[in-house]
């Protein structure tokens, strides 16, 4: 017998761009997230869809969905899906086949997670650009908000590295639904409940735990600091997980042992930083803010051309808030053609910011829009101004509540014939009020009492006494007994 | 010598699988043959990298396969058929080969052609386009050769090819090999003496991790003769040997 003759010590071949492309072209056609879409389309238009379409049409209070609902929906999925694709060398008996295989199993084992991954992000992608399709037909202000979706796709690329790891490392046919299992205690559990009692701060890292405030992207900028953790904290777990796989898989050659080593160690740092930017977070009225990361440009507020519609009073709202103003002029026409022209009478009715600071164990824990809007009126400047805070933005083309409508109009009287800026802590002041809103059953008796006489006189009477007898009233010095 | 191997020796726990075993192959078909539990897979699983040897030296295609770099080269002229083949259903015929085409790192230019070729020689063209799921054992036999020589492969190892396939299959098969081992190293793990009497140009019988007998088919034939136990000649001289070697 003959032996062949071959060149000792020829160079390994380059491994071109065109055979990582088929092998990724084979993976994409054969990967089970295919024939998950369909459900991950139902899920998100019965779960995250349906949740935004009931939000007022503002890009960043619809985009919160993505975050709340969409990526935990899809987490689930990703993670099980990477976990399956992760076990297949195992479950199907090719480990020997892809073991000798002269193109190292770290970079096989990379297709397969691209595979996956790029269809997860697909999908979430389509996902996205429906909701954001749907928000662009009916908002009237601003545009839509990219930081979520950045960082939505770095947490789907996190746990499909975390799934694919369990899958390749522990391959069984029950690694999959055990990958989805613990993704959804890490989201719900860990992050929700464990941390966020232990580690207010650390919890803001879940992506469930970043509520943008009602009016972000209104009056002011969002902040996009915490997304930007976000994004540092789970591309940082993508690197260091698919840099682990590079270092168990490397069998003895050190080129792929040092890069691997050298991706862990940037992973490593990544998620580090993130948790350190995490641990110095703090709340402020428009979001979170990490020092490190922030942006002062972003302090200011957005500039804008109020719209007004003319009147005794005129009243102002937000361009975003334009459909709501002829409900709110129409709620507040009966007290601004009372208090017009008084002493002390605002000379315009203008909308503010509803966005209040939150402690940061509250924030975290608050996954409801509504929660971070709040009511409140205050008379300021001069000549004075009354500055409205909407109780509930608006959800189009719906008209806004009457429950709603009724407490702008007593924020609105709170303004003005509450001491200096609104709290009623006075029994008179308490009574005009109710009189002034037809609610006189809510008050201890004697007020009610006083309330029903004011309340029965005629307007013209009202606004006489009102005018001789306001300042007295804003001081607290009219007793009950002195209301006709 | 493509395959040079020196006091080879592989340990699972207490048990010894291959015990000091020196073989060096040229090229041709050569056949190893053996009981069940012989060693033969250990031995062939050392030849194609998958498994570390626990002593002794190995040398595949003039390189050493325990430097990456070397291993590297030579998995990209190797062909391995394992004993038992894993495959990914969904995966069509052209698309399994194809994929393992791509791992062995062929030229991309070169692999649809390649793949066409593997997939005409052993038979499958008809299925090329068929789920993998669909196919019967012997079928998937066929894929499982056709990713093994799909990269031309200067070493080919081929562990119970002929498992599953019908008799005018393995026929075809065995025309398959002999033109292989005309330019490359065939070594067949078999313990079906005929495939090594028609196909093979050399054979070492394996018993309890050691070679027992190395030689041509016709010298195995003749350790045979006078001994009662086989239908084929052949069989009486697989036999023989191990029965000499058990004494």
């Amino acid at each position: 017998m003959t032996s062949v003759t071959l060149p000792l010590g020829s160079k390994p071949q380059r491994i071109r761009p065109m055979r990582r492309a088929r092998l990724l072209r084979l993976e994409l056609r054969h990967s089970i997230m295919i024939l998950l879409l369909p459900l991950l389309g139902a899920l998100f238009y019965f779960d995250a869809f349906h949740k935004a379409v009931g939000y007022p049409p503002f890009w960043f209070v619809r985009s919160s969905v993505i975050l709340h609902e969409l990526v935990p929906d899809v987490s689930l999925f990703a993670a099980g899906v990477a976990a399956w694709t992760g076990s297949r060398e195992g479950r199907r008996e090719t480990v020997d086949l892809v073991t000798m295989a002269a193109r190292p199993r770290w970079a096989t084992a990379l297709a397969s997670f691209a595979g996956t991954t790029i269809w997860t992000l697909a999908a979430f992608l389509g996902c996205v650009a429906v909701l954001y399709g749907f928000t662009a037909t009916q908002a009237s202000w601003g545009g839509p908000p990219w930081w979520p979706v950045a960082a939505g796709a770095a947490v789907l690329c996190a746990f499909c590295a975390l799934g694919f790891a369990a899958g390749l490392l522990l391959p069984s046919r029950f690694t999959a639904p055990l990958a989805a299992l613990v993704t959804f205690l890490v989201l719900i559990v860990a992050f929700r409940v464990v941390l966020n009692e232990s580690h207010p701060s650390f919890a803001l890292l879940s992506p469930m735990n970043s509520v943008p405030p009602g009016d972000a992207g209104v009056f002011f900028h969002y902040f996009p600091d915490l997304y930007i953790v976000q994004i540092m904290f789970f591309a940082g777990i993508v690197v260091v997980v698919l840099g682990g796989l590079g270092l168990v898989t490397a069998s003895g050659s050190r080129i792929v042992s040092r890069t691997a080593a050298v991706v862990t160690a940037l992973g490593l740092a990544a998620v580090g930083t993130g948790m350190g930017l995490a641990g110095t977070a703090r709340v402020e009225a428009n979001g979170v803010v990490s020092p490190a990361v922030h942006d002062a440009a972003s302090d200011w507020p957005i500039t804008y051309t109020p719209v007004c519609q003319q009147g005794a009073i005129p009243v102002c709202v937000h361009p975003a808030f334009r459909a709501y103003l002829p409900d709110l002029v129409a709620a507040l026409n009966p007290l601004i053609n009372q208090f017009a022209g008084l002493p002390g009478a605002p000379v315009r009715v203008e909308q503010s910011s509803s966005s209040t600071t939150l402690e940061l164990s509250v924030a975290v824990s608050s996954t409801e829009i509504g929660t971070l809007v709040g009511a409140s009126a205050s008379l300021t400047g001069n000549p004075p101004v009354l500055r409205l805070a909407l109780t509930e933005v608006p959800s189009q083309p719906e008209p806004p509540s009457s429950q709603s409508l009724g407490v702008e109009q007593g924020a609105f009287v709170d303004a003005f014939i509450g001491p200096a800026g609104g709290t009623l802590g006075d029994p008179a002041q308490a009574a005009i009020e109710a009189a002034l809103l037809h609610n006189a059953g809510s008050l201890p008796s004697p007020a009610a009492q006083a309330a029903n006489r004011f309340a029965g006189l005629a307007p013209s009477v009202q606004r006489a006494w009102l005018a001789t007898h306001l300042r007295a009233l804003r001081s607290g010095h009219i007793a009950l007994a002195r209301i006709p | 010598m493509n395959i040079d191997i020196d006091h080879l020796t592989r340990r699972f726990g207490r048990t010894q699988a291959v015990v000091g075993v020196d073989l060096q192959v040229g090229l041709g078909v050569f056949g190893l043959l053996g009981p069940n539990g012989a060693g033969k897979t250990s031995l062939l699983r050392m030849m194609a990298t998958v498994l570390q040897p626990s002593s002794g030296s190995l040398r595949l295609l003039g390189r050493d396969p325990h430097n990456y770099g070397e291993r590297r080269e030579i998995r990209r002229r190797l062909g391995y058929l394992p004993q038992n083949l894993g495959y990914y259903p969904g995966f069509t015929v052209v698309e399994f080969v194809e994929y393992f085409a791509l791992l062995k790192e062929m030229s991309p230019a070169r692999i649809p052609a390649a793949v066409a070729e593997a997939v005409e020689r052993v038979e499958l063209g008809e299925k090329a386009r068929s789920k993998l799921r669909t196919l019967s054992g012997g079928m998937l036999r066929r894929v499982g050769i056709a990713q093994a020589i799909v990269n031309d492969p200067e070493l080919l190892l081929l562990d119970e090819p002929t498992a599953g396939l019908d008799p005018e299959q393995r026929v075809q098969f065995r025309a398959v090999l002999r033109e292989l081992g005309e330019r490359s190293t065939v070594v067949v793990s078999t313990h079906l003496v005929e495939d090594v009497g028609a196909a093979c140009t050399e054979v070492a019988l394996i018993d309890r991790g050691n070679i027992a007998f190395r030689g041509t088919p016709d010298e195995l034939t003749e350790r045979g003769a006078g001994y009662g136990l086989g239908d084929s000649p052949l069989e009486r001289g697989y036999s023989a040997v191990l029965a000499g070697g058990r004494a």
